[in-house]
């Protein structure tokens, strides 16, 4: 072959190339990733793998993902979509890693807690529980959380209840009162006065260092919210300005 | 006898800097640093902790697979050129050449770690302790020990792409082998032949160095464990002078 014939082989084989490549360019530019759920968790060890051994770096990459999940390549999905199960699985799985961090809990608390069906929220209140029940600088937040979740949006006060007797039993350096109070807010919420009374009452009397203005919101709340008006009337606890 | 010539050391350091490897890691710590803050200021809370985990986690790596490489195919190329035969017709033992390259390259090591130390604590300031100069120290030995272990298979094995995937393959496994330990000792192990693959791991493991036990980026977040100074420094020497030795057994039975 000249070299002449040999420089056009070489062209028409490169525009060759370039046609076909531009050929698999028009099959694939429009395939998009497909959104697979929520992948079921690896093991502990797993992970730490993937990431050379260093846990805390595989419990960093792991919360971004978990952060970022169902939102990717400009898709975004509800909530509602997720399976919460394998969410489960993921939450606890960092808390092997990493039991220290607020990282995970704040993203189960305050972000997966916002799916549209209540429903699905028991694993993640499950999750809060464990947590917030453990010692730990500002750990029993979380547990104070479940009972949010437990009371105000899913509506289940005996959940709720249990939670919140959970939480007032904990003595942690640093609680504040409203932890003690928060059986007596359930309490109430179920229609029972009487336990909502007792409770608070119980906070009030109890060996709990209570500043003035603590004092004076508890009665409030005890002859505003939790009394009627004969009982506020005829209540001691009532006659003093609040 | 001088085991440690000055000027195959000077030779050793102007080569990195020809090579462009002290500007070429230094770029690689300002885009590591960066991706590592853009990554972590995603994180919708605690950005700083995820900043500095993942730019400790990124350049350790990066600084492992730049000093590997610029190793690797510096001998090898050396080799290549004829340039080991020259300095060693020079009056530099074959002792002292070993010792200068190991020397040269640890104290490039070095300087490396300083490099990227100083970005990790500049990307938290804040929270500077004993974690993080202990994550600085072990990141020094982790750093020498892959540039000795890069020199020993680059000495030895006669391709740069197999030596090169060599080191790597021990970096990885040197960081995964308290797990490997850990299934090992597990109990889990049942059938004969896992039996045997266990003994064989726990024997590989005795030449294996202990990086998973090596900077941590834990320790910027919450402190040191249990690892101390004393292992750091035991472990980064005693397996230093495991490579270089080794080395040095196999160019002193080596015929030119």
């Amino acid at each position: 072959m000249s070299g002449t014939k040999e420089k056009y082989a070489v062209f028409a084989a490169f525009w060759m190339a370039l046609a076909l490549n531009t050929a698999v360019w028009w099959h694939s530019h429009t395939m998009q990733p497909r959104w697979g759920n929520v992948p079921p968790a690896p093991s502990a060890e797993s992970a730490s793998l993937m990431t050379l051994g260093d846990k805390q770096f595989a419990y960093r990459s792991f919360a971004l993902f978990l952060q970022n999940l169902g939102d990717a390549s400009g898709q975004a999905r509800a909530l509602k979509e997720y399976d919460y199960n394998h969410l489960s699985q993921w939450l606890w799985l960092e808390d092997k890693l990493d039991p220290v961090s607020n990282f995970i809990p704040a993203l189960a608390g305050y972000y997966f807690s916002a799916a549209q069906d209540p429903k699905m929220l028991d694993p993640i209140i499950d999750y809060l529980e464990g947590i917030g029940s453990r010692s730990g600088p500002q750990k029993w937040r979380w547990l104070g959380q479940a009972v949010y979740l437990a009371r105000f949006v899913q509506h289940d006060y005996d959940k709720a209840m249990r939670l919140a007797e959970k939480l007032a039993a904990l003595d942690y350096p640093g609680m504040p009162t409203w932890t003690d109070q928060m059986p007596a807010f359930v309490s109430l919420q179920q229609g029972n006065r009487e336990a909502a009374y007792q409770l608070m009452l119980n906070v009030l009397q109890s060996d709990r260092m209570l500043q003035a203005a603590e004092i004076n919101s508890m009665r409030a709340y005890i002859c505003d919210r939790v009394l009627t008006k004969e009982q506020k009337a005829a209540d001691e606890l009532c006659k003093a300005p609040y | 006898m001088n085991i440690l010539s000055l000027p195959t050391v000077k030779y050793v350091f102007v080569a990195a800097v020809r090579d462009r490897l002290i500007l070429s890691l230094l770029a690689i710590v300002a885009v590591g640093t960066a991706l590592s803050v853009f990554l972590g200021s995603a994180a919708f809370v605690e950005q700083n902790a995820f900043v500095l985990v993942f730019s400790s986690g990124a350049l350790r790596i990066l600084s492992v697979l730049g000093l590997v490489l610029f190793c690797v195919f510096f001998i090898r190329r050396s080799f290549d050129n004829k340039d080991v035969d020259y300095l060693l017709s020079r009056p530099v033992s074959r002792v002292s050449f070993i010792v200068s390259h190991s020397a040269a390259l640890s104290l490039i090591a070095i300087v490396v770690a300083v490099f990227c130390s100083a970005a990790v604590f500049l990307t938290a300031p804040q929270n500077i302790g004993e974690g993080h100069f202990l994550w600085a120290l072990s990141l020094m030995f982790e750093l020498i020990i892959m540039v000795n272990a890069a020199l020993f298979f680059s000495m030895v094995l006669p391709s740069a792409s197999t030596s090169a995937m060599v080191v790597l393959g021990l970096y990885v496994l040197s960081r995964i082998i308290g797990i490997l330990l850990g299934i090992v000792s597990s109990g889990l192990i049942a059938t004969p032949m896992m039996k045997g693959a266990a003994f064989v791991m726990k024997f590989v493991s005795l030449i294996i160095p202990r990086l998973d036990l090596f900077a941590q980026t834990s320790w910027l977040l919450y402190g040191p464990d249990k690892v101390t100074i004393l292992f750091i420094l035991a472990q980064g020497i005693i397996f230093s002078a495991l490579l270089v030795t080794a080395a040095l057994v196999d160019l002193v039975r080596r015929q030119f």
